[in-house]
């Protein structure tokens, strides 16, 4: 009866140890480059050639920020993604035109992907 | 109250002026966009519209010719700041050569300044290029070619590619040239750049033709030259 109780507590308990967990992420600061861009935490389209600063911020579920916030590109051939220069800045960069994700890792985990699309640009061709 | 009027602004004009070092004035360049520095256009060689004449050129080109070749630096604001190795978006619109970068296709490419020290982006800035819809003959100072020569007169005219907007497109092109009647008026040079020396040798008629690999059209530009005794 009483190894019954511990189970059923256990995982309870284990969930008030382990602290505040990711929430969601706001991107700022957000350059506009001269054609197609539509950059934001759910979507992200760029058009092939544009390069885009984004400063991200990661917050838990006590409204508090979090440390060590990466963006990761799933396929470099598609959809660029560089460290900027300065803490929490990512240039997003739209490589060839095609479809790819970003990934975001905030404390080693992987808590999101936007999906990202990277376009023709818009301007005549010659 | 009036000498009060005019120093204090003169005075200002010097603190900005010591402040900034002078740097925004430097020609050819175009601040990043990120702010951290700015970007120098660098003719790669002699056959850059915008350096002809051997002068550097005077501000950053807003179109660069399909099919040219070009070269960029990045000049950072802060000293502490380590300098940027220069890489195109996408290497669609743009290729590294040995002497920097050759335009590909029409559009707008990025061009980011990565850290020397660890590779992150320090800044970037957007350049448009264009494919040339003809060239444009012009003199020494821009203005347009002569037509009329006399026997023993020289000349020296330029190809400029210009858009199909009529914008003219810098941008270290080549070009082949051809004189329909040598004995007429010579070409006076070898190689192929955008500038070419004429001689007129006899009197007469003939068509200069210029052409580059970029052209929206294959048909060459031409020039009709009359020599006069």
């Amino acid at each position: 009866m009483k190894l019954r109780a511990l189970c059923l507590a256990l995982p309870l308990l284990l969930a008030a140890c382990s602290g505040p967990s990711f929430d969601h992420i706001d991107f700022s600061d957000v350059s506009i480059p001269p054609d197609f861009s539509a950059v934001d935490t759910s979507a992200i389209t760029l058009a092939m050639g544009m390069a885009v600063r984004v400063n991200v911020t990661a917050w838990n579920d006590d409204d508090e920020e979090m440390e060590d916030v990466s963006l990761l590109s799933d396929d470099e051939s598609v959809v660029g993604v560089s460290k900027g220069p300065s803490e929490r800045d990512f240039v997003i960069t739209g490589v060839s035109v095609g479809a790819a994700s970003v990934r975001v890792v905030v404390e080693g985990h992987e808590v999101k992907r936007i999906p990202t699309r990277i376009i023709e640009q818009k301007e005549p061709k010659l | 109250m009036g000498t009060t009027n005019f120093f204090l602004p003169a005075l200002a004009l010097m603190a900005l002026l010591g402040a900034t070092g002078c740097d925004a004035m430097e020609p050819a360049t175009k601040s990043g966009d990120l702010g951290n520095g700015r970007f120098r256009y660098v003719c790669v060689n002699g056959s850059d519209i915008a350096c002809l004449g051997g002068e550097p050129p005077v501000s950053f080109p807003s179109v660069i010719a399909v099919g040219a070749e070009f070269g960029v630096e990045y000049l950072p604001w802060s000293k502490s700041t380590p300098t940027g190795r220069i890489e195109p978006v996408s290497p669609a619109f743009v290729t590294e050569t040995s002497r920097g970068f050759r335009v590909m296709r029409a559009g707008t490419d990025g061009l980011l300044a990565r850290s020397t020290e660890d590779g992150h982006v320090i800044d970037f800035t957007h350049v448009t290029f264009r494919a040339p819809a003809k060239l444009r003959f012009s003199s020494e100072d821009d203005a347009p070619a002569r037509k009329f020569l006399k026997v023993g007169d020289e000349m020296t005219i330029y190809a400029r590619p210009v858009s199909h907007d009529g914008e003219d497109l810098d941008g270290a092109i080549s070009c082949a040239w051809m004189s329909s009647d040598e004995g007429v008026v010579a070409l006076m040079l070898d190689g192929e750049t955008p500038t070419m020396g004429l001689r007129a040798m006899a009197a007469g008629k003939a068509t200069i033709s210029a052409s580059t690999s970029g052209l929206v059209s294959t048909a060459p530009t031409t020039l009709e030259i009359t020599v006069e005794p």
